[in-house]
């Protein structure tokens, strides 16, 4: 496989800035991140220093200022927004650090939302997928209960298993075991790290918990908006 | 079903309480639209109705006595369904406190129900051939009158005591007064006795040898068939049937002197109610406006909140890969669902305010029941219109979020305008620092100012909503102001008319026997006039170029320039087409001979179409010279009882009128007929009520975490009270100043509609006005706050704080 089809990130010297009255507040600062196809990645820094920001450019839930931005081999910084919704779409799979479940569906249907975008067969087919997935995550037995229904933990699991049921290319996850207990924690990065195992996804995790640098392929390490480091385990 | 779709119908159960006031409101303005247009329909309908099931005449002619036998054949006149012939004579009726009003009496043949103008029978029976015993129509039951009482008549040379055997209502005198040049009707002012012809078997005997002839007649009443119906309606023609029968009624060898001639359109009660209901269109058209513009704008506010306090959600959305027409697939739905469930409420309801408002103003002014009308049209307008605002209103905030990026949906919009907020909302926070050490009043006026959209937006809802009540009061009491200062403007304090005219010298001499003074004397009759080549029966009025009891209120132009100048005055408010303006010039036609006067000026008064020309202009034009129809005059100092005795003592006196009764009268109808606007005044109070409380339930239940956070704090529920109250009563205070050039705005708009279709209305403001609608309410506001804080006192601290963010 050629370098550039293993790469599936692919960040040049990308800013953020946003500018609130006078104040214009530079987020990243010349970002240029690699990631290869299949890699389970872990990006470190302390808090303001621009994680959520890269992430969300990764994922096209927001634009840069400037750099380029290659996912999968497509210039999101090209695309128009029918095309950016198509790429979230068939691409992008993204984990919340605030879950945003929708509410007023139960986790089974939460989980289908994300599904009823892509085609299958039949909504039998359809269902099975989500419940395969919530199965994995251990949620089968609370597929009818609502998101107020469920504890922080069950309902980032919710959130994991909408993400992965659509067997994105990317995943990307925002500090999914912010909130959550360290058993509930580990068992979280547990099924991501076999998920990205089994599927062979791609997965970008931005967290502060220690424990992932072991899971991780790769750890960045982002510091005042650049990338100060970054570590490849074998 | 899909996840969005779904995702819609559970957002709506969801939202309960906010969701029940948007329904609400949605539905008050739906009932409001489709009962007060159908109110109109209801009315008329049931007006059209009885006149029609009671057989009202078509036409009916007043010609001097005569007998049956010198009628002219009508037979082979085509168009006409029905004829009838019958003897009304004006009189008077002695009251028991002897004092006299006039009557007109109506003599019935072979005990039969007349097959024209048919009796509606009340209560008691309806006299058969040969039983003694009149009917009296049901405006004599205000004087006290009830079947078994006996009344006494005078008539001709003629008094009759008779018992009363039955009450009945009749399409003649749908409503009736003893003045039908002053449209206000005065129930009972007019006593209308149908009476057997046998009760007066003598006097009539006398009557014809009089005659020479036998069943004397002084009217013809006219039904008409289908084809001349449908042109005698349509007021932009003369009805060609009409003078037909008056050619052939001129024309017969043995002429008859028309007195009188009187289409169903001119007819008094059908006159008074077609001016009367052209006002209650617009009172209620207004009405409906003015209510409907508002719960729209609170409904597209409103629905457009709920919208925005998903944005997470529809951020999340778009995250997944949903595409913007998916999206606002599922607002639109939310909102296609609330307007759809209080269309079809208020559909329900419309019913109740279509009864409410029709039924209120029927009995302010003694018609029949009424009978509900409704149209499927208006009622799916109704339902169709609150859908539409509800679906765009939750449609249009979610075009702005889909241009955004994902992640500035869910904060919900740029930066920019975040910073601009914080920077009044630090200046008012110093402001009230200034004013006051406490947190919660300082943290109220900066919340104030932290969303300043939604505050402008409840100011503004809550300043419309006591504007439109104290709106409609000002318009109340400006009718009543206005009625007031036109009557101030005559000086007369009785007008007498006589049954023929008179001598000048013989009117002069009995205005001084009754003990009047300073008499006018003036003319009246009917004449044809052509105005822009449209032919139209007015009543003229001759008075005194220089009269000093009758002021008339010019609107346009100016007033006459001699007492025989070629010039014509007009009365605006009344005429079926465009009045004339000034200079222009029109044609008088009266008995077969044309006279062409200039258009001096318009004016405003309580009248009919009546036009005023200087008085000998009208004696030449009438064909009276030196004589006159009556005299207005001044009381000496007796009282006007006395006055009135010596007047309708006299057998040419057909009619007194008094000005001090006219004015209490005129007064009491205003203040029936105002029940329709007061009646709006509760409904806006409701309204009002609804507003208020939707809009402080969204202002407190969108900031759960913030108070949830409070009280994780320690803050107890007195300082969160004293909060939500500082923001209510500072709110309400910029409302309440607002809600005055709204409220003047309102009466303006209002006032100058019914000037359009009644007399000119001025526009008086006065404090008071504003006292029970502003004032009071406003100190009420804080009572709109409770259910929400209610709620927000019984939240689950824990839950709220887990799930919200304070923004």
């Amino acid at each position: 496989m050629c370098k550039e089809t293993r790469r599936i990130v692919q960040l040049r010297n990308v800013f953020k800035s946003f500018k609130t009255g006078d104040v214009v507040t530079e987020v990243l600062k010349g970002v240029d991140l690699v990631l290869a196809n299949g890699e389970f990645a872990v990006i470190f820094g302390p808090s303001g220093c621009g994680k959520t920001t890269l992430l969300n450019i990764i994922g096209a839930l927001d634009t840069p200022s400037s750099g380029s931005v290659n996912v999968g081999g497509q210039e999101l910084d090209r695309m128009n927004r029918t095309q950016l919704t198509k790429f979230r779409k068939d691409k992008i799979g993204f984990i919340f650090q605030a879950y945003n479940l929708l509410p007023t569906l139960t986790a089974l249907e939460n989980v289908e939302a994300a599904l009823e975008l892509l085609p299958f067969a039949s909504r039998k087919e359809m269902k099975q997928r989500a419940l395969d997935y919530l199965s994995r995550v251990e949620l089968s037995d609370k597929a009818d209960k609502f998101p107020a229904q469920l504890s922080g933990g069950e309902q980032q699991r919710v959130a994991i298993a909408r993400a992965l049921a659509k067997q994105p290319r990317l995943v990307l996850a925002d500090e999914p075991t912010g909130n959550l207990d360290e058993a509930t924690s580990e068992r979280i990065l547990g099924t991501m790290r076999t998920l990205n195992a089994e599927t062979g996804a791609t997965f970008a995790i931005v967290s502060h918990d220690p424990n992932l640098a072991e899971l991780a392929d790769r750890v960045v390490q982002l510091s005042d908006g650049k990338i100060e480091s970054e570590k490849t385990h074998p | 079903m899909k996840k969005l779709t779904l995702k819609a119908f559970r957002d709506l159960k969801a939202m309960k309480l906010r969701g029940l006031m948007i329904v609400l409101i949605i539905a008050c303005q739906a009932a409001i639209y489709s009962g007060g247009l159908c109110s109109k329909l209801t009315l008329s309908r049931s007006v059209d109705d009885f006149c029609n099931n009671h057989n009202l005449a078509d036409l009916q002619v007043t010609f001097d006595v005569t007998t049956a036998d010198r009628l002219p054949a009508l037979d082979d006149v085509k168009g006409i369904r029905k004829v009838e012939s019958r003897l009304a004579l004006d009189g008077s009726i002695k009251l028991e406190d002897n004092t006299t009003i006039p009557a007109v009496i109506i003599f019935m043949r072979d005990g039969e129900n007349p097959a024209i103008d048919t009796l509606d029978i009340e209560d008691g029976v309806f006299p058969s051939k040969g039983d003694l015993g009149v009917v009296i129509e049901r405006g004599l039951k205000d004087k006290g009158y009830t079947v078994g009482d006996k009344i006494t008549v005078s008539a001709y040379d003629f008094t009759s005591t008779q018992p009363i055997v039955g009450i009945a209502r009749s399409p003649e005198f749908l409503v009736s007064t003893a003045n039908p040049e002053m449209l206000i009707p005065t129930p009972g002012s007019l006593g209308i006795i149908y009476a057997p012809v046998e009760c007066v078997e003598k006097e009539i005997k006398k009557l014809s040898r009089v005659l020479r002839g036998s069943d004397p007649v002084n009217q013809l009443l006219f039904l008409y068939d289908d084809s001349a119906l449908r042109q005698a309606r349509d007021l932009r023609h003369d009805s060609d049937l009409q003078k037909r029968i008056l050619a052939r009624l001129s024309g017969a060898k043995k002429k008859l002197r028309i007195k009188k001639v009187v289409s169903r359109n001119e007819q008094f009660g059908i006159k008074f109610l077609q001016q009367d209901l052209k006002m209650f269109r617009v009172v209620v058209l207004a009405i409906v406006v003015i209510f409907s513009v508002v719960t729209l704008i609170v409904t597209g506010i409103s629905v457009n909140r709920v919208v925005m306090s998903q944005r997470r959600e529809i951020g999340a959305l778009m995250a997944f890969g949903y595409r913007s027409g998916a999206i606002m697939k599922s607002c639109f739905l939310l909102g296609f669902l609330m307007g759809l469930a209080g269309g079809l409420v208020g559909a329900a309801a419309s019913p109740a305010v279509n009864y409410l408002l029709a039924e209120t103003y029927a009995s302010a002014i003694s018609l029949p029941p009424i009978t509900l009308a409704f149209t499927a049209g208006i009622l799916i307008e109704g339902v169709v219109i609150g859908i539409l605002v509800a679906s765009v209103a939750a449609v249009v905030p979610v075009i702005k979020l889909v241009r955004l990026t994902p992640v500035q949906a869910m904060r919900g919009g740029t930066d920019g305008a975040v910073q601009r907020v914080a920077v009044l909302a630090r200046v008012a926070g110093a402001l009230t620092g200034a004013l006051s050490r406490s947190l919660p009043q300082r943290a109220a006026a900066r919340n104030l100012f932290r969303r300043l959209k939604l505050t402008a937006a409840t100011i503004l809802l809550i300043a419309l909503g006591l504007g439109i009540t104290a709106g409609f009061v000002i318009t109340l009491s400006s009718v009543l102001k206005s009625s007031a200062a036109l009557l101030q403007r005559n000086k007369w304090d009785m007008i007498a008319d006589f049954t023929e005219p008179q001598s000048g010298k013989k009117g002069l001499a009995l205005c001084k026997e009754a003990g009047l003074v300073d008499p006018e004397l003036f003319v009246k009759g009917y004449a044809s006039i052509s105005i822009r080549g449209r032919i139209a029966d007015y009543q003229f009025v001759g008075m005194p170029s220089d009269s000093t009891l009758q002021s008339l209120r010019l609107t346009e132009g100016k007033g006459f320039s001699a007492n025989d100048a070629d010039e014509i005055i007009f009365n605006a408010s009344f005429s079926d087409c465009a009045p004339p303006s000034p200079g222009d010039t029109v044609v008088v036609t009266s008995r077969g001979r044309e006279h062409r006067l200039t258009v001096a000026g318009l004016i405003s008064s309580l009248s009919t179409g009546q036009a005023y020309v200087p008085l000998e202009t009208a004696r030449r034009i009438l064909g009276l010279e030196a004589e006159c129809s009556g005299f207005m005059a001044k009381l000496d100092g007796t009282g006007a009882a006395g006055a009135k005795e010596r007047l309708y003592a006299s057998d040419l006196v057909s009619r007194v009128t008094v000005r001090s009764k006219l004015e209490s009268v005129i007064e009491q109808q205003l203040a029936k007929a105002t029940n329709l606007i007061a009646l709006a005044v509760v409904i806006g109070a409701v309204v009002t009520l609804a507003i208020v409380i939707n809009t402080m339930s969204m202002n407190i239940l969108e900031r759960e975490g913030e108070f949830a956070t409070l009280m994780s704090l320690g803050y107890g529920r007195l300082p969160l009270a004293r909060m939500v109250i500082t923001e209510v009563f500072a709110m309400g205070i910029a409302a309440l100043v607002l809600a005055v050039p709204i409220a003047v705005g309102i009466a303006r708009y209002m006032n100058a509609e019914l000037s359009h279709v009644w007399f000119h209305i001025d526009t008086y403001v006065t404090l008071k006005d504003f006292e029970m609608t502003l004032l009071l309410p406003f100190l009420l506001l804080p009572l709109a706050a409770v259910p929400a804080l209610r709620h927000v006192f019984r939240l689950n601290i824990a839950l709220v704080v887990r799930e919200h963010v304070i923004e």
